[in-house]
């Protein structure tokens, strides 16, 4: 088993059309382009992460997710990687149906507010906060709460193809030893494949 | 210098022009290889004085500013049709030109100064529109393409202000490019800007309303103080023949559709528009990108986030000296 940056490298192919959607300073981007020589783009929001990205000579274009994603046709890239965004978004079924819109496979990852801590925070009367919800209820940039459970029955629902699950722990051991099935319950986060069901 | 002296430039009217002056100045020093030189292309009503004192763009061009004259060899060349030194309208005879024609003629100058390759064309409004069409004309005469605040095409709304402009100036002459620049002015500025500096307040701090047709209003006396400034620096000609070429500037219609229009393209381009740039608004500046984009080529676009309006870019700003840093 594998950490989970590796898979996601492993996942995309040499030369692939890559949109990274809410790339920060754009350090998973480098990583592609090193390793598998993707034309990469990226989007964000901030203008200071716009900057960083600048300076390091990446594609990056200042666009906020939530007016839309009609600056692409249809199929414009091979990859979109929703990393940590998903939970920001106030239209999530819009959104991805115009990721999978504008390409043909989203690799797709989010806080899982069913993990473990989470739920006995919650039990103990408190709003959860843990290594995938870092921030105070006042701070969280937050407005979607879902769990790994959810998101699976969502795709169901919008006919959206959960490819595979993607490793859930960055540390190689922790994917070697923990099933799929108590994945609501242990992992922080949910990593998926997703596809629009053919 | 000259230009076009033995041959005359073919213009996209079809018709020819020989023996075209160009008023321009340089910053800098162009280095052994001529690979640093940046043409930064300005705007409807400027003139080749970028940089220095009154320079229009003096706070981003000059030695360790945004585009540093340490590093660069910085040219800005007067447009053809303006008036400021280079060959331009006296009168009504004069053909119409285009921003391709503009173009040509700098063009021209660059390869009269021995310069294959321009580091970067950089320049805002119509300045951006010239800097779009070096990247599509001569794809390979230049690495680095900046669009600021410009569009493909004009709006309707933005030809019905320029056929206004035109219209006053054909009705009135001289005295119509006072209410042209009125006009213009107030385009290129936010409406939030305007009320925040102006609001309803009266001339002088009047406790009331003159109940005649002098100017009440802060913002009337200001754009009054506007127009009537630039009557006397500006040729009603000029304006004219400016204010045509970008109403026909389009992209779309030249060559179809923009992502035929950046087919051939190799420069690296940067587009940066304005938040509150509501002329040539930032879902023109997307649409460009979006095609570049489809390409596959690469580019890069960012919001200068400035309450100023269109003409933000002119004015001293933190954010676009960053960005134009970062670019170059």
């Amino acid at each position: 088993m594998i950490g989970f940056q590796d898979s996601i490298v492993n996942e995309i192919h040499q030369g692939a059309r890559v949109l990274d959607l809410g790339c920060g300073n754009g350090e998973f981007m480098e990583l592609l382009i090193q390793t598998k020589q993707v034309i990469a783009y990226g989007i964000d929001i901030d203008p200071n992460n716009i900057l960083t990205c600048l300076n390091k000579g990446l594609n990056v274009i200042e666009h906020d997710i939530n007016s839309g994603l009609d600056l692409f046709s249809p199929n414009t890239f091979d990859v979109v990687i929703f990393s940590e965004t998903l939970q920001e978004i106030k239209d999530p079924v819009a959104t991805l149906d115009a990721i999978l819109r504008i390409a043909t496979t989203c690799i797709i990852s989010f806080p899982n507010f069913a993990f473990l801590p989470n739920r006995i925070q919650g039990l103990l009367g408190r709003t959860p906060q843990s290594a995938s919800l870092p921030h105070s209820w006042f701070e969280s940039p937050n407005i979607r709460f879902l769990s790994i459970y959810d998101f699976k029955q969502f795709c169901h629902r919008h006919a959206i193809e959960l490819v595979k699950p993607l490793p859930l722990f960055n540390a190689a051991w922790l994917n070697a030893i923990i099933p799929h099935c108590l994945d609501n319950l242990v992992a922080p986060r949910g990593r998926f494949i997703i596809q629009r069901q053919a | 210098m000259q230009c076009f002296e033995s041959e005359p430039l073919r213009l996209a009217s079809g018709e020819s022009l020989g023996n075209i002056t160009v008023a321009y100045e340089t910053w800098g020093t162009l280095n052994a290889e001529k690979s640093n030189a940046i043409l930064l292309c300005h705007t409807l009503t400027a003139d080749s004085h970028a940089a220095g004192p009154d320079g229009w763009w003096d706070d981003y061009v000059g030695p360790h500013k945004a585009i540093d004259t340490t590093r660069y060899y910085v040219l800005c060349t007067n447009v053809l049709g303006s008036c400021k030194g280079s060959t331009g309208p006296t009168s009504d005879a004069f053909p119409v030109i285009t921003i391709e024609d503009m173009v040509a003629v700098q063009h021209a100058c660059i390869q009269q100064l021995g310069i294959e390759q321009l580091a970067a064309v950089i320049g805002g409004s119509m300045g951006g529109m010239q800097a779009l069409t070096w990247s599509l004309c001569y794809p390979d005469a230049l690495r680095l393409c900046i669009p600021i605040a410009c569009t493909s095409r004009l709006s309707t709304q933005a030809l019905a202000f320029n056929a206004i402009g035109r219209q006053a100036i054909l009705n009135h002459q001289r005295d119509g490019l006072v209410l042209a620049r009125m006009l213009g002015h107030t385009t290129y500025l936010s409406g939030d800007l305007l009320a925040d500096r102006f609001g309803r307040d009266l001339q002088d701090a009047k406790p009331d309303y003159s109940y005649n047709f002098i100017n009440d209003f802060q913002i009337e006396s200001y754009l009054h103080y506007q127009g009537t400034k630039f009557k006397d620096q500006f040729d009603p000609y000029s304006y004219q023949y400016l204010s045509k070429a970008i109403s026909y500037f389009d992209l779309d219609r030249r060559y179809g559709d923009l992502k035929t229009a950046f087919a051939n393209t190799t420069a690296q381009h940067f587009f940066i528009a304005i938040s509150s740039d509501w002329l040539y608004p930032v879902s023109e500046s997307k649409r460009m990108v979006q095609a570049l984009v489809e390409l596959g080529k690469p580019v890069r676009y960012a919001t200068l986030h400035s309450p100023y309006g269109h003409d933000g870019f002119l004015l001293a700003n933190e954010q676009l000296s960053q960005l134009l840093r970062s670019a170059l």
